[in-house]
């Protein structure tokens, strides 16, 4: 039975097997040496058709998770403004969000008056977000069916006509 | 039973629990009131429930008492009390969501998965704390079980916190970014987001409703597994309910790992503190010593996940809240305001486009999985935050933080319904949990639960928070 990992005082075989740099751009843990594995993934593959992985990374950045606290304050940086970013989209072909439209769509669309401190932090949040979704279609999402599934609609169509309780 | 006895009532597994139950060795009356004390002892610091149960609970555990005592048995939760995040709804008690916006909010009836663990006999002992809504920021007051000056991770965070500490012997969490595994795996407790589908969400406050997911979290991978025996399968109140067929998920624990093929997902192992690395780098060793056989793999368009995770979030987050937050600004915080603000600049187009990339993602999800059982990753990149620390980084810092240590590893697998399983991988020199996640097919918890099973036997036991 090996040692338990309980401890974090692993013994010296996890060294040896944990990141083999000599490696390069092959197996990264030895154990895969070990039992004849094998990289079956296409190495260097882009996530998407013309959309660099750094530029994704960024975008997602912009949050919609629980833990995000503050997350869309983080948009300049991910809008590309970083050293060694991805191309942008054209500015003047692009989408392009102030905090005045912002403030507009709120009240226009949704009857909402946005706090003015939130206008220019949803603004850059939103642009970033906008912008690479549109670098995203143009670059190819065409094949793929959306999910929307009648087969729901027709369950859910069901469910509304049946008696509560 | 002893007082010590009782106290140690409090670190069984549902598994142990419902065995001495079933032989009257306990009583579900005597293991309430334990916990019962234990909350009101503990739970000051810990910050992990909303609300406590005292008297329904103890309602509860008498019935499931005349019940045993009767020669009638439900099931392996039959006096068993649980915790429920607070975004599930029960009838007739409080269930605030986290927020001032329900904090007077009593739902006339009962959510499915917990409705299921009801009727098996299921004690509750109360609503667990959360982020507002699943949604907001931060939980300042909740801590983290193995060190009170850390955070637990959230969204279910009180659910993490509870199963550790010994403030109910499982409870139910939901995942729709991560909630159910990223405090799992600060905390030290096994959570598993089930397949899309498999536990019906009737009955619990949306976040996102096409990536909302319902699950358990447990102290062990077989309570995990004896717990979504109860909550999964077809639910007519929930069309998205899957009508796949529910196996017995314990049956599959004793498997074992030999031969099984095991994936280890490239993008998700740079970027790690050391001790986190170590960690999974001994857990992928007991795994190769058992029989099973790894390799790296590569998921580029891992991230792509994450980016439709969060527009769909923001998107379908707003239609749920959005006559609230016209009428009630004030009673949100201000984590989740800016969250929701921002799902009314996202064009219905780019909400469109991110649903239908779902499929991309979880095409190359198969097509890796065609090859291997199932895929492994650390279940987040560094043990627990320091809530000082965290309070000292400007905002920029904290989000990037935040996506960089736990969203990365967890988003992509909302996105496209796999199930996915945090489970510690030891304990860090600073004294807190490191983890591993597993994720498999669609619809395949069987394969996630046994081979955490199995590496968990190999583990061992985990040191008990120093409480």
């Amino acid at each position: 039975m090996p040692a338990s990992p309980c401890s974090i005082a692993h013994p010296a075989w996890v060294e040896e097997i944990f990141y083999n740099k000599a490696t390069g751009g092959g197996c990264k843990f030895l154990v895969m040496g070990t039992t004849g594995g094998r990289n079956v993934a296409a190495r260097g593959r882009q996530p998407h058709a013309g959309i660099g992985r750094r530029e994704l990374l960024r975008a997602s950045l912009l949050g919609g998770s629980a833990l995000v606290a503050g997350i869309v304050r983080v948009a300049p940086a991910i809008a590309g403004d970083v050293e060694g970013g991805p191309p942008r989209a054209p500015r003047g072909k692009g989408p392009k969000l102030s905090g005045e439209v912002v403030e507009r769509v709120a009240g226009a669309f949704f009857g909402y008056q946005m706090p003015a401190a939130d206008c220019d932090t949803i603004a850059r949040g939103a642009e970033a977000t906008i912008r690479t979704w549109h670098l995203i279609a143009l670059s190819n999402l065409a094949p793929i069916d959306p999910p929307f599934d009648f087969s729901l609609v027709c369950a859910e169509a069901e469910r509304l006509t049946r008696p509560r309780g | 039973m002893t007082v010590s006895g009782l106290a140690e009532v409090l670190t069984f597994e549902v598994a142990t629990l419902s065995s001495r139950l079933r032989t009257r060795e306990i009583s579900s009356v005597e293991a309430t009131e334990a916990y019962l004390d234990w909350i009101s002892e503990r739970d000051g610091k810990l910050g992990s429930y909303i609300t406590v149960t005292q008297e329904r609970a103890r309602t509860d555990a008498a019935r499931a008492d005349r019940e045993i005592a009767a020669g009638i048995w439900r099931g392996p939760f039959h006096g068993v009390p649980l915790g429920l995040k607070d975004n599930v709804y029960t009838k007739g008690i409080l269930t605030t969501g986290g927020s001032k916006v329900l904090a007077d909010f009593r739902p006339d009836f009962d959510a499915t998965a917990w409705a299921k663990l009801a009727s098996q006999g299921a004690v509750l002992l109360g609503k667990l704390n959360l982020n507002e809504f699943a949604y907001g920021g931060l939980l300042k007051r909740c801590r983290n079980p193995y060190d009170l000056e850390r955070f637990p991770g959230g969204s279910s965070a009180g659910s993490a916190v509870a199963v550790v500490a010994g403030m109910c012997a499982a409870a139910i969490g939901t995942d729709t970014s991560g909630s159910i595994r990223i405090p799992a795996a600060q905390c030290g407790c096994v959570g598993l987001k089930p397949t899309y589908g498999r536990v019906s969400r009737f009955g619990m406050i949306p976040l996102a409703y096409t990536m909302d997911h319902v699950g358990p979290m447990t102290r062990s991978v077989r309570d995990a597994a004896l717990m979504l025996n109860v909550m999964a399968g077809f639910d007519e109140s929930d069309s998205t309910s899957s009508r796949e067929l529910v196996p017995d998920f314990t049956a599959a624990l004793a498997g074992g790992v030999r031969g099984i093929r095991v994936g280890i997902i490239r993008e998700l192992t740079d970027g790690l503190s050391d001790e986190v690395s170590r960690a999974f780098s001994a857990a992928l060793r007991l795994l190769a010593s058992s029989g099973a056989h790894l390799d790296e793999v590569s998921l580029p368009t891992l991230e792509f996940g994450a980016l439709i995770n969060a527009t769909v979030t923001w998107v379908e987050a707003l239609d749920y809240h959005e006559r609230w937050l016209r009428e009630r600004r004030n009673d949100y915080g201000k984590e989740i305001r800016l969250n929701l603000e921002t799902g009314m600049m996202i064009p219905a187009l780019d909400y469109f486009r991110a649903q239908r990339g779902r499929a991309r993602i979880l095409a190359e999800a198969l097509s890796t999985l065609q090859n291997h059982d199932v895929l492994v990753s650390p279940g987040v990149a560094t043990t627990a935050l320091k809530v000082r620390d965290y309070l000292k980084m400007d905002e920029k810092t904290r989000a990037g933080l935040a996506y960089r240590n736990q969203l990365r590893f967890t988003q992509p697998f909302d996105t496209t319904g796999q199930p996915a399983l945090t489970i510690p991988t030891g304990i860090a020199s600073d004294g807190l949990p490191t983890s591993m996640q597993i994720v498999g097919r669609p619809f395949d918890e069987a394969m996630v639960l046994c081979v955490a099973a199995s590496y968990e036997a190999m583990r061992g036991p985990l040191s008990c928070p120093p409480l």
